[in-house]
């Protein structure tokens, strides 16, 4: 075990090396400045042009720069934001809480939302509920995030008074953009969770299970149920990858702060260090997502073992 | 309880999670039980947390669109957002309201010499700083001299002041400064009274070195800055203290009746209207167009109109390059655009068509300038017939020598500059005219135009003073990658824009400018869109509303709720 995490942390760093070498080339290659976007529309001079970017660091080689930048994130500093100088860390750990709370919420909506309704889809195949629920998971699915939360804002703020419509720190401010952002990850969640359990209440076990006199309850629960949920497990990673970025337009629209809307923010100005910092940040999280997903594997399903 | 597959115990997460799901399928009763709760306390939640209603409100709470935050710092700032958010913070050396007409501030009295080199002010002795610093000439005179240092990379305030041909401050004595020019500067009262040239605390800049502007700013203004959460809200607090308002312009000088001034920093225009609605905040600014009548007929708000100072939305050509270069092409395109259309379609009726560089409040607007193009989209053909660009009967593109008319169009991708951008483009395809729509974003437009890759890209400003959107608009001395993307470069204009700023009797000033005007109109260099307008909405109870800066700085020193 421990001998399994040693390996997939060690095979996590060149991974996140390549990814801030990419993302460093990327926003290196396409067309912008951020010295520019920082003069934006003033009144400026093309030697103030040349100042700031010098400030910046912006006029050495590429590879200086990424070394430069490397060096310090590895001394513990991943510098300070090229438009509004705040340091990155605490950019970052600013807006952290509030979307892994936003995300979690998310998360644990889109499971429950998703499981039920795709439990109850399998169990009354092809009745009504059935059809009703998948109905339900398609519009979820198919509604645009930024959509469905306007609505959101216009009947439980605007109209109905129940929630505040923007900002965090309480928990009337995470439902309406958790339910917003939960709910594309709860209809592929009921669509996966109805075919699984389809295929597994046609299984073997599951017919011996029930000739040997189990409670139908305890059949389903104990044997369908669990078995149905090993490949949601696996697409629970990427789930958290789609709310990450669904969570960039909930904390727009939703005025909260967070990591998502400060990253697309940071993109478009062409904060190299801001965006650098959020990147390396993000794929340590997914980098720790896939591995507690392995270890869950472990827990949901004994056959798997990793030594 | 043995697994039938793996024969093996299950672990406790195991049961929490089957637990889960059985619970799930209990009977019909307890699940509605359960939603029965689940909703009650969402419903008690809800109401726990909702504020209960004070007596009497003493503090607002601003939805604002200016999200963006480079820094609070007046003198770094480059963003006029900013400017309207520490304007409660700092004091100016003197208030203008309205545009053109000025007031004491920190200083009682001003001279201006004759060509406009000289400032001396006159100061209050009886303000301090926040800090407890006390505020004198030098503290004036670290602000500005604070402003042109390099270090400090200044671009907005350092262009107030008048740029490299600031010179210096001179500490005449305790309560009494001179600010020195090396050439006119007729501008430099209305920079005066802009935040961005807000008076410092020199302790508070000392103090804190780079974080001033980040964890902390201190001025002498009615309100004390309280804390600065990035894109989420700045908390600006009163100063109890004050005792040195701007009687002329604000009708008092004592503190502030608001407690307290939360700018909550809303970027995305519906939320920040249903933020209003919904009661979240009192007042927000830049109200969408589509949204105002229905906000008008209801009791429970207020809308707000003003007509916005400087420069309106409009059409730059790049005079360096194909096709518009073309004195004919440009003045055909200021025929085909029906304006009054533009403005109902684009801009939601709100607003004029525009005339002038100068919107009309400005000082030395030139009505005259409406004269120079109605909207006649025959005379547009008439001219470029006459210019040899023919028209393809086949493609409905006029070409000349073969090469097609294609005027390309830049713009960052914004929901109002797509609006634009599509409608002139139906305009111009009436005339035979193609215009290429490269909506991209802002990083990457600004490579381009910049570069004088493009054929036209939009414009819009706030200044108040015409030497401010003259010079960045049609000096030569912008026009290198500045912001003079019209590229245009001509002698007699510049002269003309740097006589006008050295003059300082208003009447002979406007008069330059009108020349300014009427040449901008002959050579075609800009389409000139609207005069727009400013929209706010608030709560009725919300008053004593000042809107400083032409319509463009909501100030809220004596604001107050009433009711």
């Amino acid at each position: 075990m421990t001998r399994f995490l040693t390996r997939r942390l060690l095979q996590a760093i060149p991974t996140v090396v390549l990814v801030t070498m990419l993302v460093f080339l990327m926003l290196h290659l396409t067309p912008g400045d951020p010295a520019q976007v920082l003069l934006g529309d003033q009144r400026s001079t093309p030697e103030m042009l040349e100042r700031v970017r010098a400030d910046m660091g912006l006029d050495r080689p590429l590879v200086e720069q990424y070394l430069t930048y490397m060096g310090s994130v590895l001394g513990g500093d991943l510098g300070r934001s090229l438009i509004t100088n705040i340091p990155v860390g605490e950019s970052i750990l600013l807006r952290l809480p509030h979307t892994i709370e936003l995300t979690i919420a998310a998360m644990l909506l889109a499971m429950v939302l998703g499981i039920g309704l795709g439990v109850l889809a399998a169990l009354r195949h092809n009745t009504v509920v059935d059809t009703a629920a998948m109905t339900l998971a398609l519009i979820g699915i198919s509604m645009p995030v930024y959509w469905s939360s306007l609505l959101l804002i216009m009947l439980f703020s605007v109209g109905l008074g129940w929630f505040p419509p923007i900002g965090q720190g309480s928990l009337d401010r995470l439902v309406l953009p958790a339910f917003a952002l939960a709910l594309v990850s709860a209809g592929a969640l009921a669509r996966l969770v109805r075919s699984s359990m389809l295929e597994v209440l046609n299984q073997d076990y599951i017919v011996t299970a029930r000739s040997k006199g189990l409670a139908q309850r305890r059949v389903i629960a104990w044997h369908a149920v669990r078995n149905a949920l090993i490949p949601v497990i696996t697409i629970l990673g990427l789930t958290f990858g789609n709310l990450l970025g669904g969570a960039v337009l909930t904390e727009t629209i939703f005025a909260r702060l967070g990591i998502g809307a400060m990253y697309v923010e940071a993109v478009l100005q062409k904060d190299f260090t801001l965006v650098q910092g959020t990147t390396l940040f993000i794929a340590l999280a997914y980098v720790v997502i896939n591995i507690t997903i392995d270890l869950i594997y472990l827990v949901i399903d004994p056959r798997i073992r990793y030594d | 309880m043995i697994d039938p597959i793996s024969g093996s115990d299950s672990t406790s997460l195991q049961k929490i999670f089957v637990g889960y799901i059985a619970e799930f399928r209990e009977d019909i009763r307890v699940k509605q039980k359960t939603i029965l709760i689940a909703v009650l306390v969402t419903l008690a939640l809800g109401l726990a947390l909702t504020p209960a209603a004070a007596q009497e409100q003493t503090e607002l709470r601003i939805g604002f669109s200016f999200a963006d935050v480079d820094s609070l710092d007046p003198g770094v700032t480059t963003l006029s957002g900013v400017g309207i958010m520490v304007g409660h913070v700092f004091d100016t050396l003197i208030y203008q309201q309205p545009l053109g007409t000025y007031h004491p501030g920190l200083a009682t009295e001003w001279t201006v010499n004759e060509d406009a080199t000289e400032y001396t002010f006159t100061l209050r002795d009886d303000v301090t700083f926040h800090d407890g610093t006390p505020f004198n000439a030098e503290a004036v005179k670290f602000t500005f001299d604070r402003i042109v240092d390099p270090e400090l990379n200044s671009q907005m305030a350092f262009s107030f002041l008048g740029g490299t041909t600031y010179q210096e401050t001179v500490v005449v004595d305790e309560f009494t400064a001179t600010v020195r020019f090396n050439s006119p500067n007729a501008a430099f009262l209305d920079s005066a009274s802009q935040p961005q040239l807000g008076i410092v605390s020199p302790t508070a800049v000392e103090a804190l070195g780079q974080d001033f502007g980040i964890a902390d700013i201190v001025g002498t203004g009615p309100f004390i800055f309280e804390s600065y959460t990035p894109d989420s809200q700045v908390v600006l607090v009163r100063n109890p203290d004050y005792n040195w308002g701007s009687e002329a312009v604000f009708g008092r000088s004592g503190p502030a009746d608001l407690e307290r001034i939360t700018f909550l920093l809303i970027e995305e225009p519906a939320t920040r209207l249903a933020a209003l609605e919904s009661g979240e905040a009192d007042f927000i600014d830049d109200v969408p167009g589509l949204d105002v009548a229905r906000l008008q007929d209801d009791p429970d708000f207020e809308i707000q109109i003003f007509q916005q100072a400087g420069h309106g939305n409009s059409l730059m050509f790049n005079a360096e390059r194909e096709p518009t270069s073309e004195v004919a092409v440009r003045r055909a395109v200021n025929f085909a655009i029906d304006k009054e259309a533009m403005i109902d379609i684009v801009f939601n009726g709100f607003g004029t068509p525009g005339c002038s560089a100068l919107t009309d409040v400005m000082f030395g607007y030139d009505p005259a300038t409406c004269d120079f193009y109605s909207y006649d989209p025959e005379e547009a053909g008439r001219i470029l017939d006459e210019a040899g660009w023919v028209l393809n009967e086949e493609t409905g593109i006029r070409e000349r020598d073969g090469e097609p008319l294609v005027i390309q169009h830049y713009a960052p991708n914004r929901p109002l500059n797509a609006a634009m951008a599509e409608f002139v483009q139906e305009d111009l395809a009436n005339i035979g005219v193609e215009f290429e729509l490269n909506l991209i974003d802002f990083a990457a437009y600004l490579d381009i135009v910049r570069a004088g890759e493009h054929n036209t890209q939009n414009w819009w400003d706030t200044q108040t003073d015409p030497d401010g959107v003259m010079r960045t608009l049609f000096h030569s001395s912008n026009a290198d990658g500045g912001t003079n993307r019209n590229r245009y470069r001509d002698d007699e204009m510049d002269a003309l824009i740097d006589q006008a700023l050295g003059i300082g009797d208003p009447e002979e000033r406007a008069a330059v400018y009108a020349e300014i005007q009427q040449k901008i109109g002959d050579e075609a260099i800009m389409v000139f869109f609207n005069n727009p307008v400013v929209l706010y909405a608030s709560v009725p109870e919300l008053q004593g509303l000042t809107v400083l800066s032409g319509g463009f700085q909501p100030n809220f020193y004596v604001a107050s709720f009433s009711g």
